[in-house]
């Protein structure tokens, strides 16, 4: 495993992608710092990291879109499944590369509020909170966008996927505000429309009819139980479960000084699920290939 | 001592049965040949036993190791080359040899000599700081047989090792491959038969997922050398020239035999075993004229082991004449349907 770990550190760091999306991050960071703390005069650190979030929209699909769809491609996948490592060291020594090559703009631009420090006051400990939840937001971004390469061959398609989820995330707090004052039965068709898609997914993963119309059909029966049983919940329930998945929106949280424990919780579960996913995405292929 | 174990594999795409029940097992220090055509489950068989594939249901083992139960320690034993060299184009031939190396857990003061033996063995040193991509096709091949060799793992397993190389290097490639006899395993897949017969000690050949043959090329080569055929036009009615052959020919060890009728008499073609063939065509002359049948024309027919090959295997794209012949092949063919030579 950390010859693997080590072979895609130096395939990041050989290549253009690590340096651009380094240089993206720290550009950014550098960018949004000089706007808002020195020419804005705020001493909020914070507040840099949440508007810099969308850099992730265009790093993520950068770092991530070759994990594995390019492996595939070339066929050395092949390579590493006849070497003595299990699918589980494979992904964990690539995810780590990969967090590796995100830490090191991070680390960068985590020297920025030492330096504004020699200028004026800064809540250090709100800036470093919120530089920890927007790495932990990296996270979970990078198993997204690692678990989208693995499913597929082209890397060119695993970026405009990874892309097309993490804006539709990132807006999607702004999004559910359309729903203010829905009534419950438009919750009930965004559920039901949730339910059917979900089955679509299924059937993309396993290629499996039955086990996507049963997925689909058990999540249509849940949507429907719940409605009938409680349905004044159900008012402004699709609004709020938007707002909720919206992995942006709990760094915004960050921003004004509300450090919640549940969204760096929800951060590091997804990024714990994705990476469970993408074990069983190449468990999957060893099957079917 | 077999090294290698195989019991009713059996690996299903969907409904298409891509390796169908397939047991043979393979002696430490020997060379086998995997032969068929294209599709016939050659790679899947080799992936399967690699670990690249899960299989439908059967077992495996490598050098007593389960490839689906203990697959690290399987591993370790097994240096695979797949149809495609699984290089990396943007590394260089050490880099990519340190890092197999290091992956397949080669200690670290070994690491170096390892890289240094198996790029002397396929003849890469001079290229060892090059970026792979910049490599021509039979070189990443050199670097594919490379990654494979290193850690000196017991079982090494090419898949078709000698495509995309020019023929010199063919011949260099095949010498090493011949060189690795007795302290490795290997497991070479190939469709040109003359590869296999001229480095292989056992021929696996195998069609639509399943064994068609195991042998020693030589007797395979035997087997079917043996059969000679004889294909005569005879001037007399179908029946008659059947009663001709089976009255005179009664004695001789007689294998197939097919009458038809052509445009000046019956179209008669037999096959017999062990036989000279120009001792047969002269009985069948002067029995035909005790007979008073008149032989209009008279071809005998060897059989090559590139025709043993396409009529075990089916395959389509043999020359019309042999398409022809192809309904004459004796039902039964001699050599054992399963793993003859299995021990």
């Amino acid at each position: 495993m950390k010859a693997l770990y080590k072979h895609e550190m130096s395939s990041y760091l050989t290549s253009p992608i690590g340096y651009i999306v380094i240089a993206l991050l720290v550009m950014f960071g550098g960018i949004f710092t000089s706007y808002i703390s020195l020419k804005g005069g705020s001493g909020r650190f914070e507040y840099v990291l949440g508007n810099m979030s969308f850099v992730y929209i265009i790093i993520i699909p950068v770092l991530t879109m070759r994990s594995f769809a390019e492996e595939r491609r070339q066929k050395t996948d092949q390579l590493l499944y006849s070497l003595p490592l299990s699918s589980v060291e494979v992904v964990l020594a690539k995810y780590l590369a990969m967090l590796t090559v995100l830490l090191i703009p991070i680390v960068i631009v985590g020297l920025f509020p030492l330096i504004l420090m020699a200028y004026g006051t800064v809540n250090i400990v709100s800036a470093y909170a919120a530089l920890g939840a927007f790495y932990l937001l990296g996270m979970a971004l990078i198993a997204v966008g690692m678990f989208i390469s693995s499913v597929t061959d082209n890397q060119i398609v695993a970026a405009v996927i990874t892309l097309g989820l993490l804006l539709l995330n990132y807006f999607l707090s702004s999004l559910s505000r359309i729903l203010v004052s829905a009534s419950a039965e438009v919750s009930l068709i965004g559920f039901l429309v949730l339910a059917v898609l979900f089955g679509l997914v299924v059937f993309l993963l396993t290629k499996n009819w039955i086990a996507a119309g049963i997925s689909s059909l058990a999540a249509v029966i849940a949507v429907l139980v719940t409605y009938f049983v409680n349905r004044n919940s159900y008012a402004n329930l699709l609004m709020l479960a938007m707002d909720e998945s919206s992995l942006f929106g709990r760094m915004f949280n960050f921003m004004y000084e509300t450090f919640r424990l549940i969204d760096a919780v929800i951060f590091l579960g997804v990024a714990v699920v994705f990476t469970v996913m993408t074990v069983q995405s190449l468990e999957k292929r060893r099957w079917s290939a | 001592m077999s090294v290698i174990e195989v019991k009713h594999l059996t690996k299903r795409y969907g409904k298409h049965l891509a390796v169908d029940d397939l047991s043979f097992s393979v002696e430490e220090g020997e060379i086998y040949g995997f032969l068929g055509p294209n599709g016939a489950g050659k790679s899947t068989t080799m992936n399967i036993l690699t670990g690249c594939l899960a299989a439908t249901s059967g077992e495996a083992t490598i050098n007593g190791f389960d490839i689906f139960e203990e697959p690290k320690e399987a591993k370790k034993c097994i240096g695979y080359l797949p149809e495609i060299p699984p290089v990396y184009g943007s590394r260089t031939v050490r880099e990519y040899l340190q890092f197999v190396a290091e992956a397949k857990k080669v200690p670290a003061e070994n690491i170096e000599s390892e890289i240094q033996r198996t790029m002397g063995l396929t003849g890469t040193k001079e290229y060892e700081n090059r970026l792979i991509r910049h490599l021509s096709k039979g070189y990443r091949q050199r670097v594919g047989i490379a990654e494979a060799l290193i850690g000196d793992p017991k079982v090494i397993i090419l898949d078709e090792p000698t495509v995309g190389l020019d023929p010199q290097q063919i011949v260099e490639i095949r010498e090493l491959i011949a060189s690795l006899k007795g302290g490795h395993t290997v497991i070479l897949s190939s469709h040109i038969l003359s590869e296999v017969q001229s480095v292989c000690e056992k021929v696996i050949i195998i069609d639509h997922g399943r064994i068609v043959a195991l042998d020693t090329p030589e007797n395979l080569e035997k087997t079917f050398r043996q059969s000679t055929s004889i294909h005569a036009v005879l001037e007399c009615e179908p029946e008659r020239a059947r009663e001709f052959v089976e009255a005179h020919f009664s004695g001789l060890p007689l294998k197939g035999i097919d009458v038809g009728t052509s445009e000046s008499g019956s179209l008669l073609k037999f096959t017999l075993g062990d036989v000279d063939e120009k001792e047969l065509a002269r009985s069948l002359f002067f029995a035909a004229a005790d007979e008073r049948i008149a032989i209009l024309s008279m071809e005998t027919k060897r059989l090559s082991l590139e025709e043993v090959f396409l009529k075990l295997t089916g395959e389509k794209t043999a020359p019309a004449e042999m398409q022809q012949e192809k309904e004459f092949i004796p039902e039964e063919p001699e050599i054992p349907e399963n793993g003859g030579e299995a021990r």
